[in-house]
């Protein structure tokens, strides 16, 4: 799994809608087997972010590069392909569709179509709960429940890069927990993580490096445990 | 009493043509989030490849229908590939305008290529029927149903069992996240139009038998494509079934008991009363 090929690279990344640019001139790296925190305040740019990684927004300058590939000039499902795979914001289940469904569609690549079944295995070991509610649809889950379908389902794709936005967004503080274990299983697993998270503290407890994006500019890099004593992550994020 | 039961029996035949129609338009719908204004006229261009093959080419009619799907799928594909796909991204008229001028040049096309005069298919099945007691079926209706039940069967399970089917409801239901599980949906869109360009030809080479092809009634199938979608919910396959075989049974009995040359009216009139009673559609749940 881990390979010491893909490390995925931002260098000066400009994106933005319409007329509004949101990053500036973004650089970034996370290295295989890596944990990587991207951390920032409301509306700073970390889901820009990861969707210009992701292919879903072009970037308007600079380079996304994973391994050898240039994803920038990518489309989003070769992306994937290739083995970087995203838990959006919000979640954004396939609602009428029952979990196993949505599992499935996840593993209909050519490269995962043959580790279906033990992708699926490995999903349902990792979240038994989805087992017992495979046959229920997705929109009925309650919302810890549909975090970790999102969270399943951007596994199916086995990726070697997971990308995780806000997985914590509006869940109980027991489930949050959950997560945030969820989470370091999956990099134990050998599959490395860019998290995004408001949820500061954890976040940067658990990443090996982190980046602070403020207005769409990197403005702090560096371990996580560092950052967490940084005074301005402090004050900015933590309101000590 | 056997009279009624031949009028119903008659409407659902037809109604289950119409179901194929509205499934085709409720997919586009569902993946492509547009009206697909030329749907009618995909159904008249299946009629024309139809007569093409069989009264030109003397190709076997039961070799004719899959000529006519695979005519109409390819079709549908490079369409939605040049010209629906560039403006995927663009205001909702701008498809309004792409598939009304699409429907008007296909129209026009067949105009050019057949003339103006009305023609009928002969087959020895346009007039043959056999009976079960007291009741007469058409024989060409009963090979039309069959063929429905079997196309929506098979259609059915493609949706619900397989890899393809998943990915396109995956595409309907939120097309950015399917992309994120590594589907195509610029691919799903081409397949999906290709689909319901192929749905539309073969309804039209099914009901052939019993109509005056024409280029000009495009629209008329536009338009029962529309109340049966609205009536069985848009982007409801399901629904589309129900609401196919309700219009087939509506303009069966209205033709029947008040009067048949205002067929196509008691269709409108059943829909204006589900669309007042039932806003979501016969069989729709509310989006949320
Ligand atoms: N689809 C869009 N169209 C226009 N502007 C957008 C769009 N999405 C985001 N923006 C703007 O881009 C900026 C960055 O948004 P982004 O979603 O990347 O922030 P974020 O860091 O993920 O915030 P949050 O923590 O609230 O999720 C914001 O000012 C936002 O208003
Ligand atoms: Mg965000």
């Amino acid at each position: 799994m881990r390979d010491p090929g893909f490390t995925l690279t931002l260098r000066h990344l400009q994106a933005g809608y319409g007329d509004v640019q949101v990053l500036w001139d973004v650089s970034l790296e996370v290295r295989p087997g890596e944990l990587v925190a991207l951390i920032g305040a409301n509306g700073a740019g970390k889901t820009t972010t990861l969707r210009a990684v992701a292919s879903l927004l072009r970037a308007r300058d600079g380079e996304v590069q994973f391994g050898t590939n240039r994803l920038d000039r990518m489309s989003a499902h070769d992306i994937v392909n290739l083995g970087v795979a995203m838990v959006p914001e919000g979640r954004q289940l396939f609602n009428q569709m029952t979990v196993e469904e949505n599992l499935l569609t996840g593993s209909s690549l050519s490269r995962t179509r043959p580790l279906r079944r033990s992708n699926l295995d490995r999903v349902y070991a990792l979240f038994p709960l989805l087992r017992e509610r495979r046959l229920q649809e997705a929109s009925t889950l309650s919302g810890g429940e549909q975090q970790m379908l999102a969270i399943g389902r951007g596994l199916m794709s086995a990726p070697r890069l997971l990308m995780l936005d806000e997985p914590s967004l509006g869940l109980a503080p027991t489930i949050v927990e959950e997560v945030f274990g969820v989470v370091q299983d999956i990099r134990r697993e050998g599959i490395t993580v860019l998290l995004v998270e408001q949820n500061v503290q954890q976040a940067l407890r658990i990443a090996d490096r982190a980046y602070v994006l403020e207005s769409g500019r990197i403005v702090l890099a560096g371990p996580g445990l560092e950052l967490l004593q940084s005074a301005e992550v402090r004050r900015a994020y933590l309101g000590i | 009493m056997v009279q009624f039961v031949q009028i119903v029996v008659n409407g659902v035949f037809t109604g289950g043509v119409y179901a194929i129609i509205g499934i085709g338009l409720s997919l586009i719908f569902g993946v492509m989030r547009i009206v697909n204004f030329a749907h009618g006229v995909f159904l008249v261009v299946g009629m024309f490849t139809t007569l093409f093959f069989f009264e030109r080419l003397h190709v076997d009619p039961f070799l004719v229908i899959p000529l006519v799907v695979l005519v109409g799928g390819l079709l549908g594909i490079v369409l939605e590939r040049f010209l629906l796909e560039p403006i995927v991204r663009a205001p909702e008229h701008a498809s309004i305008l792409m598939t009304v001028g699409i429907g008007l040049v296909l129209s026009n096309l067949l105009l050019f290529a057949f003339g103006d005069a009305p023609q009928i298919i002969n087959t020895r099945y346009s007039t043959s029927t056999w009976h079960l007691g007291p009741i007469t079926f058409s024989t060409a209706l009963t090979i039309a149903f069959v063929l429905t039940v079997v196309v929506i069967g098979g259609l059915a399970l493609i949706l619900e069992r397989t890899d393809l089917g998943r990915s396109i409801r995956a595409a309907a239901q939120n097309a950015d996240a399917a992309e994120l599980q590594g589907i195509n949906t610029r691919r799903v869109r081409s397949l999906v139009f290709g689909i319901g360009f192929a749905l539309a030809a073969l309804a039209g080479a099914l009901l052939l038998p019993q109509l005056f092809a024409h280029p000009s009634i495009g629209p008329t199938y536009t338009l029962k494509a529309f109340v049966v979608t609205v009536l069985g919910g848009m982007g409801n396959v399901a629904g589309a079934i129900g609401g196919g075989l309700l219009l087939g049974v509506t303009e069966s009995l209205g033709a029947a008991y008040v009067s048949s040359s205002y067929r196509d009216a008691f269709g409108l009139a059943a829909f204006l009363l589900v669309l007042l009673l039932r806003p979501a559609g016969l069989f729709g749940r509310s989006r949320t």
